[in-house]
């Protein structure tokens, strides 16, 4: 387990050649583990709008203006969801947290 | 086959010109290229960012200025008049009128003068040749104590303005903030209330932060690959450096697009807001 540890940092620290500050090894997997994940809701998320509204622009295409005003400005809350937890992941990998 | 080459050079080239290959220090705030004696400008608070915030209000300013002047004094409006009336009119038919009717027609310069600053800020943010003001991110709204400033700003606005419209004093607001419910379901309403009037301006503001970060994040992060990939192998590092040319492009391109989103949702978010302490429908 132990040499397990050592073999994942060690290749951590070969592939983040770029890391500005050093920070546990946990830290970096949770804040990657958190933004990927917030990813999957958004991706359902916004999958259903986009066939939602392409659906009903085919059933009535003299309304394709309206929905896809509709569908870009939900989209831009639900990205927003998705961009609050990779604040967070963020603030957890730079060392801000209090 | 020379064309790639060319464009991988120069994706290499610039990534160079760079200088870090950590992508954060292009996304925080620096200071100016003109700040040299022991930081003073810094000191004062005139960052790079700070520098791009004021310039955008100048902007704002410049938008906006003589066209009231001139649609008082001029039946047809000029070139720049109508663009600038374009606007107007978008926020009153797609924002003002569908959440408040004709009352909140007096709205419409309030929230186009929030909507244009934005836009400002965010598009500012996409000028490369800022990149030689000093170093850090040219993005005022990509730094949360500018986008919490703006939503305090809102926050502060909307509830000022619910009390005027409403015109029965605090108090009486302040109990119109929350649903009239029977009382024993009080105990649960209050807490949820004021947990969500305090989140709305919260989440405003980590919202356009957020997503103006992300964006620029990504664009420092795969110019990095670049510099990374051809400081060790040129060959397939020009490879990669073409991939990222391309990624590069289609990512500003988005920016552009989420620069306009951002700025509409905000003003957006306001209007319901506004709506909701000017004209309470509980």
């Amino acid at each position: 387990m132990d040499m397990s540890l050592q073999l994942l940092s060690s290749l951590v620290s070969v592939l983040g050649q770029a890391a500005p500050t050093p920070v546990h090894l946990y830290t970096a997997i949770g804040a990657g583990l958190g933004a990927g994940l917030a990813c999957i809701g958004v991706g359902i998320g916004i999958g259903r709008i986009a066939s939602s509204a392409v659906e009903s622009i085919a059933r009535q295409p003299e309304a394709s203006g309206d929905i896809r005003g509709a569908m870009i400005l939900t989209s831009a809350f639900i990205e927003g969801v998705c961009l609050f937890a990779v604040v967070v992941a963020l603030l957890a990998v730079l060392n801000l947290r209090p | 086959m020379t064309l790639g080459l060319t464009a991988s050079l120069v994706g290499w080239m610039g990534s160079m010109a760079s200088g870090a290959s950590n992508p954060m220090d292009h996304v925080v705030d620096g200071h100016l290229v003109f700040d040299t004696e022991h930081h003073f400008l810094w000191s004062i608070g005139l960052t790079k960012q700070t520098f791009m915030l004021l310039l955008a209000g100048a902007l704002t300013l410049l938008f906006f200025w003589g066209r009231a002047r001139e649609a008082s004094s001029r039946p047809v409006p000029s070139r720049w008049g109508n663009l600038v009336e374009s606007v107007l009119d978008f926020i009153k038919a797609q924002l003002t009128r569908p959440f408040m009717g004709h009352h909140g027609d007096k709205f419409v310069p309030l929230l186009s003068t929030f909507f244009i600053f934005i836009l400002m800020c965010n598009l500012l943010g996409l000028v490369p040749f800022f990149e030689l003001l000093g170093h850090g991110s040219n993005t005022a709204t990509g730094q949360l104590a500018i986008t919490g400033a703006l939503a305090l700003c809102a926050f502060c606005t909307y509830h000022y303005l619910g009390i005027k419209e409403q015109g029965h004093g605090i108090w009486a607001y302040i109990k119109n903030l929350f649903p009239h419910v029977p009382i024993f379901v009080l105990p649960i309403i209050i807490p949820v209330e004021l947990v969500a009037h305090i989140v709305r301006p919260c989440a405003l503001a980590i919202r356009l932060f957020a997503n103006m970060l992300a964006g620029h994040v990504m664009i420092a992060a795969i110019l990095g690959f670049t510099l990374v990939f051809t400081s060790d192998f040129f060959l397939p590092g020009l490879g990669i450096s073409l991939v990222s040319f391309v990624g590069i492009t289609a990512l500003t391109f988005l920016e552009l697009l989420v620069a306009f989103i951002q700025a509409f949702v905000f003003t957006f978010l306001t209007t319901v807001f506004l709506a909701g302490a000017v004209h309470p429908e509980h």
